[in-house]
C-alpha cells in the first residue's frame, strides 16, 4: 500500500513534470528559438559543490571509495573521484541529485561513469546508483573534441546499481555481499540501458522542455526488465552549462529518469534493488577537460611545449590519465609533492615528441627515457630499461635507421609504461619487451635481431612465471598455420633467429642442450616443459621451435615454423 | 573399423598435412593427454592408425633420425610398423620421440589439397568443411592406384 501511494506521487510528480515541460515547449516553439532560453525558467537550479559543502552526503561517501573492480580483478584498478566538482541539481520541491564524476582508470576514452545520491525535500538520503555513458566510436573523438558536451554524444547511459561499481558497506551497515552480476565480457550487467543521441541525428525521447537536448529517451536495450524514461532539460538558470545543440554553447543537460523494474537481477534481501526512486533532474557530471587542463598547468605549473602538450585534443586520454593520478594522489585539494613530480616528469616524456636525428641523438632520446623508467617505474620497467640500455652498445654496428626503429618501439613502450604507471597497472618485463621481440624476428635485418634478441636477460627468462609469460607471448608470433598449435613466422635469416631465440628463452634451462636427434636440440626447462629447436623438418621449414609446455599449451606442443 | 573411428570422430588433424611429424604428433592427435609409452592401449591404437595411414598412401617414413642404416632398407607396411614399435622403448618419454621416426605426407596428398586451395596457413578443419567435405572419399578418388 505505502509503495502504491508513493508510485503514485511519483507519477504526479512526473506529470507536473510534463505539463510544465509542455507549457516550456510551447513557449519555446513560440519564440521560434531565438536565443531566449535563459529567460525559460527551468525548474532546476544546478551548481558544482565540492564535498565539503554537502557534509550529510560526505557522512555516507568515505574519502575513497573503493570499487569493488578491485575485488574482481586485480587487473582493474578504484575509481577515481573528482570531489571538487559535484554537480548539485535541485528542483523546485527542493529534491537534490548530487553527481559524481568518477573515472575507472581501464575504462575506454568514451566511457563515463556517474554515482548519483539523492536527497529528498525533508533531507533523506536516497540509494545511490551509477549511471554509465558510453559514447558510440564514431563520435567518441568529436565529443572529447567538444569538451565532453552531450550535445556531441551518441551511445547509450546504463543504469547500475551502486554496488557493481563499490562495496556495499560503503553505503550500508548491513553485511557486505555480492549483488553484481558480469556479462560476458567481465561487465557488470546494468539494470537498464538505453540509446541516447545528443547529436540531434535521431531517436525520439521525450524532452523535458522546449530547451532539451535533440534526443531524450528510448527503449531500453535488451531485456533487462526494466522500463525507462530519460528526458531532458537545459540547464537554463544554473551555472551549469548547456547543450550546443539547443541550449546553447556549453556541456550537457539535466536528466529526469523514470524507471521501473519487474524483478531484481539478484538477492533481493541484501542488494540494492533495481527499481531505484529517482526525485528530480539529474546534472550530467564529466570531468571538464578544460577543469582538467586547468588544474594540470597549474599544479604541474607547466608552459611552453608541455602546456600545448595537455592542451591539444589528440592528448585528451593521457591528460585524463595524469589528471586522475593527482586526483588520487591530495588531500583536501593538496597534492602529494612526489605525485607532482611524477606527474611532471610523465607530462616531460609524454610530451617529448618524436625526432627525426642520427645515432647520437637517437641514444640521448633513448637514455632519457631508461632514466626516466628507472627513476619512477616499478621493477618491471627498471628490468626493462636496463635491456634497452644494453642494446646500445651494438648501435654502432646498426644503420640510423635500424637504431631508429629501437628508438620507435622505446618511446612506444615507455609512453605505455608511463600511462599504465600512472593507473597503477604494472606490466610485466615479458609484455613490454614483446614488440621488441616481434620487431626481431619479423622485421629486423640479423644485425639487428641478434642483440635485440640475444640482450634478453636471464632474469626476465627464470623458469616459473616470467619464463610462462615470455612463452605465452612466443606462441603468439607470426600467423597461425593450418591447426592452432602451430604458428609460422615468415621472416630473413631464419635459421639463426630461430636459434638465437631458442639460446634467450633457454638461458636458465636445467643442464646442458641435449642433441636428441640429428639436428634437434632439446633444453629441459624443468616441470615437464621442453624447450626445442630443429633445423630438421619433412615439410621443408629450415628452422621450427616446439614450446612443450603442458600447464600452459595443455598436452600439445606449439610449434614455431620459420620460413623465408 | 579404424577408419569410421578416424573419420568420424573429430580426429581429422591425423590427416593434416605438414603438421605431423612425430609420434607425439599421432598421439596427440588421437587426443591422448600423455605420453604413456608403458601403457599398451594407445601403443595400440597409435600404430593401428599408422598402418591405416600407410596403407591409405598418405604417410611415408620421412627419416629414422636415430637410426639412419633403416633408411637404406626397404620395408614392408608391416615391418615398418613393427620396426616403430621396437625403436619405441617403454620408458620413452617426450624428447625421445625426436629420435624415434619422422614422418611426411605423400606428395600425391599434399599437391591433391593444394589443388583444393590448401595454403600454409588454410584453417584445416574449416577447409575439410567448406572445400573437401567427405575426407575419405576425396582420398579414395585421388590417391595412386597400385
Amino acid at each position: 500500500m505505502k509503495t502504491n501511494t508513493k508510485k503514485l506521487v511519483d507519477y504526479l510528480k512526473f506529470g507536473l513534470l510534463l505539463f510544465g515541460a509542455s507549457i516550456l515547449l510551447w513557449n519555446c516553439e513560440k519564440q521560434n528559438f531565438e536565443p531566449e532560453i535563459e529567460t525559460t525558467k527551468s525548474p532546476f537550479a544546478q551548481k558544482f559543490v565540492s564535498l565539503s559543502e554537502i557534509p550529510k552526503v560526505k557522512q555516507l561517501l568515505p574519502k575513497k571509495l573503493k570499487s569493488i573492480y578491485q575485488r574482481k580483478t586485480a587487473e582493474l584498478n578504484d575509481a577515481i573521484f573528482d570531489e571538487g566538482t559535484i554537480l548539485e541539481v535541485i528542483d523546485t520541491l527542493n529534491n537534490a541529485n548530487y553527481s559524481f564524476s568518477f573515472l575507472l582508470p581501464t575504462a575506454p576514452k568514451g566511457q563515463l561513469f556517474n554515482l548519483i545520491i539523492g536527497k529528498n525535500a525533508y533531507g533523506e538520503l536516497n540509494t545511490p546508483f551509477v549511471l554509465k555513458y558510453t559514447c558510440e566510436e564514431a563520435y567518441v573523438d568529436d565529443f572529447i573534441a567538444n569538451n565532453y558536451d552531450f550535445g556531441h554524444f551518441k551511445g547509450t547511459i546504463s543504469l547500475h546499481k551502486y554496488t557493481d561499481y563499490f562495496e556495499k558497506d560503503y553505503f550500508s551497515k548491513t553485511t557486505n555481499h555480492d549483488c553484481t552480476e558480469f556479462d560476458q565480457f567481465g561487465d557488470p550487467i546494468p539494470c537498464d540501458i538505453s540509446p541516447i543521441d545528443g547529436t540531434g541525428g535521431g531517436g525520439s525521447g521525450t524532452n523535458g522542455g522546449g530547451s532539451g537536448i535533440g534526443t531524450g529517451s528510448g527503449s531500453p536495450i535488451g531485456d533487462s526488465g526494466c522500463t525507462s524514461t530519460y528526458s531532458w532539460w537545459c540547464a537554463a538558470g544554473g551555472t551549469g552549462p548547456h547543450s550546443v545543440e539547443s541550449c546553447g554553447a556549453g556541456t550537457g543537460g539535466i536528466l529526469i529518469i523514470d524507471i521501473s523494474c519487474a524483478f531484481q537481477n539478484k538477492n533481493t534481501t541484501d542488494c540494492p534493488p533495481c527499481t531505484t526512486s529517482i526525485d528530480g533532474g539529474i546534472g550530467i557530471n564529466t570531468i571538464s577537460i578544460l577543469t582538467m587542463r586547468a588544474t594540470l598547468k597549474k599544479v604541474l605549473n607547466l608552459r611552453g611545449a608541455e602546456l600545448g602538450w595537455v592542451a591539444h585534443d589528440n592528448n585528451v586520454t593521457e591528460a585524463r590519465s595524469i589528471y586522475a593520478f593527482l586526483q588520487r594522489n591530495e588531500i583536501d585539494g593538496v597534492y602529494f609533492s612526489e605525485a607532482v613530480r611524477f606527474a611532471k616528469a610523465a607530462v616531460d616524456i609524454l610530451s617529448d615528441p618524436i625526432i627525426t636525428s642520427n645515432i647520437s641523438g637517437y641514444t640521448t632520446k633513448i637514455l632519457k627515457m631508461t632514466t626516466h623508467l628507472k627513476q619512477w617505474g616499478n621493477p618491471e620497467d627498471e628490468f626493462f630499461a636496463d635491456y634497452i640500455e644494453s642494446i646500445i652498445p651494438d648501435f654502432n654496428g646498426m644503420t640510423v635507421g635500424d637504431v631508429y626503429d629501437i628508438y620507435h618501439l622505446t618511446r612506444t613502450q615507455v609512453h605505455n609504461l608511463t600511462i599504465k604507471y600512472l593507473e597503477a597497472v604494472v606490466i610485466p618485463f615479458a609484455e613490454a619487451a614483446y614488440p621488441f621481440i616481434v620487431y626481431a624476428i619479423t622485421d629486423a635485418t640479423l644485425g639487428v635481431a641478434l642483440p635485440l634478441l640475444s640482450r634478453i636477460p636471464l632474469s626476465m627468462v627464470l623458469r616459473g612465471a616470467r619464463l610462462n609469460k615470455m612463452v605465452r607471448n612466443v606462441a603468439k608470433l607470426g600467423v597461425q598455420g593450418n591447426q592452432a598449435h602451430v604458428r609460422i613466422i615468415t621472416t630473413t635469416n631464419p635459421v639463426q633467429k630461430a636459434e638465437t631465440l631458442f639460446a634467450t628463452l633457454t638461458k636458465n634451462k636445467i643442464g646442458n642442450v641435449i642433441e636428441v636427434a640429428p639436428n634437434v636440440f632439446q633444453a629441459n626447462m624443468g616441470n615437464g616443459n621442453y624447450i626445442i629447436y630443429r633445423t630438421v623438418s619433412s615439410s621443408g621449414f629450415p628452422s621450427t621451435i616446439n614450446l612443450n609446455f603442458p600447464s600452459i599449451f595443455g598436452t600439445t606442443p606449439k610449434s614455431i615454423k620459420f620460413i623465408q | 573399423m579404424i577408419s569410421k573411428n578416424i573419420f568420424k570422430n573429430g580426429y581429422i588433424n591425423l590427416f593434416c598435412p605438414n603438421s605431423n611429424e612425430y609420434l607425439f604428433d599421432y598421439i596427440y592427435a588421437l587426443g591422448f593427454k600423455d605420453i604413456d609409452s608403458k601403457n599398451w592401449k594407445p601403443r595400440l591404437v597409435i600404430l593401428s592408425v599408422l598402418e591405416y595411414l600407410f596403407r591409405l598412401k598418405i604417410i611415408n617414413v620421412y627419416s629414422w633420425p636415430n637410426h639412419p642404416e633403416l633408411e637404406k632398407k626397404g620395408m614392408t607396411i608391416k615391418e615398418t610398423i613393427e620396426t616403430i614399435d621396437k625403436l619405441w622403448s617403454n620408458n620413452a618419454t617426450f624428447p625421445d620421440f625426436y629420435g624415434i621416426v619422422m614422418f611426411e605426407n605423400q606428395k600425391w596428398y599434399t599437391e591433391a589439397l593444394e589443388k583444393k586451395g590448401l595454403t600454409q596457413t588454410t584453417n584445416w578443419e574449416k577447409f575439410i568443411e567448406n572445400e573437401i567435405g567427405d575426407l575419405e572419399k576425396f582420398i579414395e578418388d585421388n590417391r595412386p592406384i597400385d
